[in-house]
């Protein structure tokens, strides 16, 4: 549905967006993601035709964004980032504008203006002028602009923003819903987001993809092994030296001791500590092992669970190592530099 | 080449309809031109009871087109001037500022549809209230027997100069984010293009000569003397043509800057 080869981005000297190349299927939705700078909303810009690539090649639905913008524009749903609105027309107005400019009729307008109040809830304030409203209910008028006409493919850059929980939640089950009638590409820095919403995810850093592929895939090639939390009611020192005798367990690291209530006979008992046991590799038998271990020895297992890698985690690491191989190649490239310079 | 620049024209008249700033820089040209066209009229009622006064004047003959017809319709493209900026300066501006400019290119319009439809609508707002200044007519006829002929000409010439004023406005709106920038530099380009034939002398040749050809203000007083030349209306469509297309370049800046 989208596809975007080779596509850079220049502003002067400097290179928002660098040989990116993607494709997202019919139906897919797939979640952008990258810190801020990093050039998405630069991305999401030449896929809703704002301003052409300086090189590569980016069609929607078929159509190319620089030959072909007005169709592009047509079956394309944008909501860019702080979500514009005009703040001095009703919610009814606004989005009989946007029908209107898609070059719809007055009743397929009316149908679609209905239609989308609906879907996104803003039935109580459809005479109202947008400039009154909340900033969730703008929020929502800015994605009911997005998804007038039906679009085959919806952008939204960061489209939760400044929301309240009970606000993001709703927006994301929105997103949800569309998952397989719509292509949906999303930009966000907020993981959870990603994880909750998107089928596949693209990470990008400094203008070039890190990383991508399906949340669970980038979960298990980023972590290489399984964590467990445990969590017991022994003496430290002890448990500790006993968990790292077990085989495949990698490293124990302490995380937290704290005192558990002092028994009536005034004796200070044994505290609860938690610990994190890391493995070598993948080994889903890990936590029965560290259970057994654990009551044999007569202490008290209070909790053990998996701690699973979080997003956020993979999300660190890949920028952190990204950034650093960028680094070393541009030193490689000045030791290079000043070789040859010594050689001439 | 595909026309798509209603649903613009459409929105910008109902945002025009409820724009406090629209309403007072309307009431303040028409209070303004109403009070003006007072004075000439009480002046050349004054004038024309009085034989002495008139003399001293200099004006042995009264010529109620040249005294009255003529002067108010200066005084109305005088006072466009002012007033013009007020109307255009929100048209781009106000749509950069809020970031819905990013909202109306990705909609399927073309460059030129938002132009037009921007120019269209102010225009209209413009003649709208220039249609109220008709009355103006009506009291000079109940009052005085003016050369209709000239009257026609006089006003259709306010509506001609009108449409290069709002088409320089939209483009100064285009330049800024900010619709104070935008007022302030649409009125030193109009009053410096309106002003830019006063330095010539009539003795004068050469460059002066053609700093007058290209003043508004040269232009414009043939109409309000009732006089319908090619070359006038055509120095107007040309600044309205060309006002249009930068306008259309300078959103295309857009590509070359995030």
């Amino acid at each position: 549905m989208v596809r975007v080869e080779h596509v850079s981005k220049y502003f002067g000297d400097i290179k928002a967006v660098d040989d990116l190349s993607f494709e997202v299927l019919e139906g897919e939705v797939l979640g952008f993601l990258g810190p801020n700078g990093a050039g998405k909303t630069t991305a999401m810009r030449i896929l809703t035709c704002y301003f052409p690539p300086s090189q590569g090649r980016v069609t929607v639905g078929g159509f190319d964004v620089v030959t072909d913008s007005d169709e592009v524009r047509r079956i394309v749903g944008y909501m860019p980032e702080h979500v514009p609105v005009y703040r001095d027309m009703t919610v009814e107005d606004a989005l009989d504008f946007v029908a209107h400019a898609k070059g719809y009729g007055p009743a397929a307008r009316r149908r679609f203006v209905d239609s989308v109040i609906e879907e996104t809830g803003l039935g109580t304030v459809r005479k109202r002028l947008i400039g009154h409203l909340s900033k969730g209910y703008r929020q929502r008028v800015g994605l009911a602009q997005a998804l007038i006409g039906e679009p085959k493919v919806l952008i939204l850059d960061e489209p939760t923003v400044g929301l309240d929980p009970r606000q993001i939640a709703e927006v994301r089950q929105l997103i949800k819903n569309m998952a397989g009638r719509r292509t949906v590409i999303l930009s966000t820095h907020i993981l959870p987001e990603v994880q909750m919403t998107c089928s596949r995810v693209v990470i990008i850093n400094q203008g070039r993809i890190a990383a991508s592929g399906t949340p669970q895939k980038l979960t298990t090639q980023m972590r290489g092994g399984t964590q467990v939390v445990v969590k017991a009611i022994a003496p430290e020192q002890k448990l500790r030296e006993m968990l790292e005798q077990l085989p495949q367990v990698k490293k124990v690291i302490p995380r937290e001791t704290l005192p558990t209530q002092a028994s009536d006979d005034g004796t200070i008992g044994d505290r609860l500590c938690e610990l994190v046991v890391e493995t070598s590799s993948l080994s889903p038998e890990i936590n029965t092992t560290v259970a057994d271990a654990v009551v044999r020895r007569g202490w008290r297992l209070v909790e053990l669970y998996e701690a699973g890698m979080t997003l956020e985690e993979i999300f660190l690491r890949v920028i952190a190592s990204d950034t650093a191989e960028a680094s070393t190649g541009k030193a490689d490239l000045q030791e290079k530099a000043s070789a040859e310079v010594m050689k001439s | 080449m595909r026309v798509h620049f209603y649903p613009i024209l459409r929105r910008e008249l109902k945002s025009y309809t409820t724009s406090p700033t629209v309403y007072i820089a309307a009431g303040l040209f028409l209070f303004m031109s109403g009070l003006l066209f007072y004075g000439i009229l009480e002046n050349f009622s004054l004038l024309s009871g009085d034989a002495q006064y008139r003399r001293e004047m200099g004006f042995e003959k009264l010529n109620f087109t040249r005294h009255v017809v003529s002067n108010l319709y200066w005084i109305i493209n005088f006072l466009l001037l002012f007033v013009v900026p007020a109307f255009t300066m929100r048209l781009i501006a106000e749509e950069k500022k809020t970031g819905t400019f990013e909202l109306l290119v990705s909609l399927p319009f073309r460059d030129w549809d938002i132009v037009v439809g921007k120019f269209l609508a102010a225009y209209a707002v413009l003649g709208v209230i220039l249609g109220i200044c008709g009355y103006y007519v009506l009291i000079m006829m109940r009052f005085g027997t003016p050369e209709l002929p000239v009257v026609a000409v006089a006003y259709l010439g306010s509506f001609i100069v009108a449409a290069a004023y709002v088409a320089i406005g939209l483009f100064a709106s285009s330049l800024t984010e900010n619709q104070i920038v935008a007022a302030i530099l649409a009125f030193v380009i109009l009053l410096g293009l309106y002003l830019i034939g006063d330095f010539t002398t009539p003795a004068a040749g050469g460059i002066s000569r053609v700093l007058e050809a290209l003043s508004f203000r040269y232009h414009s007083e043939q109409f309000t003397h009732g006089l319908l030349r090619v070359q006038d209306a055509g120095y107007f469509a040309v600044v309205v043509v060309a006002a249009l297309f930068m306008t259309c370049r300078v959103l295309e800046l857009r590509r070359l800057r995030p």
